[in-house]
């Protein structure tokens, strides 16, 4: 009987086949001090972050960036750079509620074609131009004026009967620019 | 002062009831595989062996002795219910010296990924009959958070920590136990596929009756997606 169980058990193993394929190139992992690029160190340390700063190398099939990531003002963010420390971005979490009313009505339209219902889970306000623009900007020092600013939003959208987590980004006037399906990792070892 | 008095008072307090505790260790080599049906569905696999190394109480240590205690064969069908969370059911044999034990398990499990760990809470509930032990029911909670070694999230090739807390509450005969266990491990990601954890499961049972059972076992799990 035991035997049997045993052989049952095996078969139903067999008859699926292991994937060894990855899908996604895709990895991150902690910077040391020494590799930082002085140009990243010298913009971030301008920026006289509260916490300890969290410096990153992100790897993925659109080459390799550093971003690092702390707190100012009760907010979180992230700031990434190419490999040479070139400002790449600067992306600050607020709240949904801060967005400007007008900006807010927009992005929901747009939300609405899309989504049977929707919930909106992270915003991030995103900063490009030049570094001494930026650092002026965010030392308010500066109106903005040369800056390109865009509303990164993560949000979990449910359409043709099924509910995935997206990213969405939109311009500063609500207009949509790229949406992206997010892929969770497998939580197979936290479930069994 | 105060508080050195209290602190030997209590260890002194403890030494008798550790030495009327018994104890359990061994081995528990696992194989777990989640084969993917559809884009809702899935089937678990899992292969679990227990290899007792030493039994005994505190006070009257035993020689080390592994052999084979029992092995569990298990499938349950998940269906995802939402985002990050599933229900399931499946079904347990437990092959051991006495006969068969015959387990119905069914779960709802809640997976939330934070910025740096993620965080799972597990429902379940398990019936096992047997024909030489009386029906046993169980209710359990079980939380697990599994963090990176290095960076936001687990990569492939890298370590990471993970930890699980569960509680079981257990009816059998009309009387109820509890057993809380507590299993940190070590783990390691080939891929998002293919992992395999390596920790120390500390179960305490029938503390409530006050001759607790300490279980040390020594899990080694691979787990494969399909």
């Amino acid at each position: 009987m035991k035997r049997f169980i045993i052989c049952c058990f095996l078969i139903s193993f067999s008859t699926a086949q292991v994937s060894l394929g990855q899908i996604k190139y895709e990895k991150e992992y902690r910077l040391k001090a020494v590799d930082i690029p002085p140009a990243a160190r010298q913009f971030v340390d301008s920026l006289d972050f509260e916490r300890r700063v969290r410096w990153y190398v992100e790897v993925s099939q659109q080459g390799k960036s550093i971003e690092a990531k702390s707190k100012r003002g009760g907010q979180k963010y992230s700031v990434e750079f190419d490999t040479t420390g070139r400002l790449q971005d600067v992306e600050i979490e607020v709240s949904w509620r801060d967005l400007p009313e007008a900006l807010r009505k927009n992005i929901e339209q747009n939300l609405e074609n899309e989504f049977k219902r929707f919930r909106i889970r992270k915003v991030q306000r995103q900063f490009t131009g030049k570094s001494e623009d930026v650092l002026n900007y965010l030392g308010q020092r500066g109106n903005g004026n040369r800056l390109t600013i865009k509303y990164e939003l993560v949000l979990r959208g449910r359409k043709d009967g099924e509910t995935d987590e997206f990213e969405y980004t939109f311009s500063a006037e609500g207009r949509l620019e790229k949406r992206a399906k997010l892929v969770f990792r497998n939580t197979d070892n936290l479930e069994y | 002062m105060k508080k050195l008095v209290s602190f030997l008072f209590l260890c002194l307090l403890s030494t008798p009831l550790l030495a009327q505790s018994t104890y359990l260790a061994g081995l528990l080599p696992a194989l777990n595989v989640n084969q993917k049906i559809t884009g809702t569905w899935r089937l678990n696999y899992k292969v679990e062996s227990r290899l007792l190394g030493a039994e005994g109480r505190f006070s009257e240590p035993t020689p080390l002795e592994v052999q084979h205690s029992l092995t569990d064969l298990a499938v349950v069908a998940s269906r995802k219910v939402g985002l990050n969370n599933s229900l399931a059911g499946g079904y347990l044999i437990r092959l051991e010296k006495g006969g068969p034990a015959h387990r119905l398990i069914q779960q709802y499990t809640l997976v939330r990924s934070f910025d740096y760990f993620r965080l799972a809470h597990r429902f379940s509930a398990d019936q096992t009959f047997s024909r030489t032990e009386a029906a046993e029911v169980r209710l359990r909670y079980r939380i697990s958070f599994d963090i990176p070694l290095n960076g936001r999230e687990v990569d492939d090739r890298e370590f990471y920590l993970k930890i699980n807390h569960e509680y079981l509450n257990a009816l059998n005969e009309g009387k109820y136990g509890l057993e809380i266990r507590f299993v940190p491990s070590l783990g390691y990601a080939f891929n998002d596929n293919n992992k395999i954890e390596f920790g120390v499961d500390y179960r305490l049972s029938d503390f409530l009756t006050g001759s607790p059972e300490n279980a040390f076992w020594l899990p080694l799990t691979w787990y494969i997606g399909i």
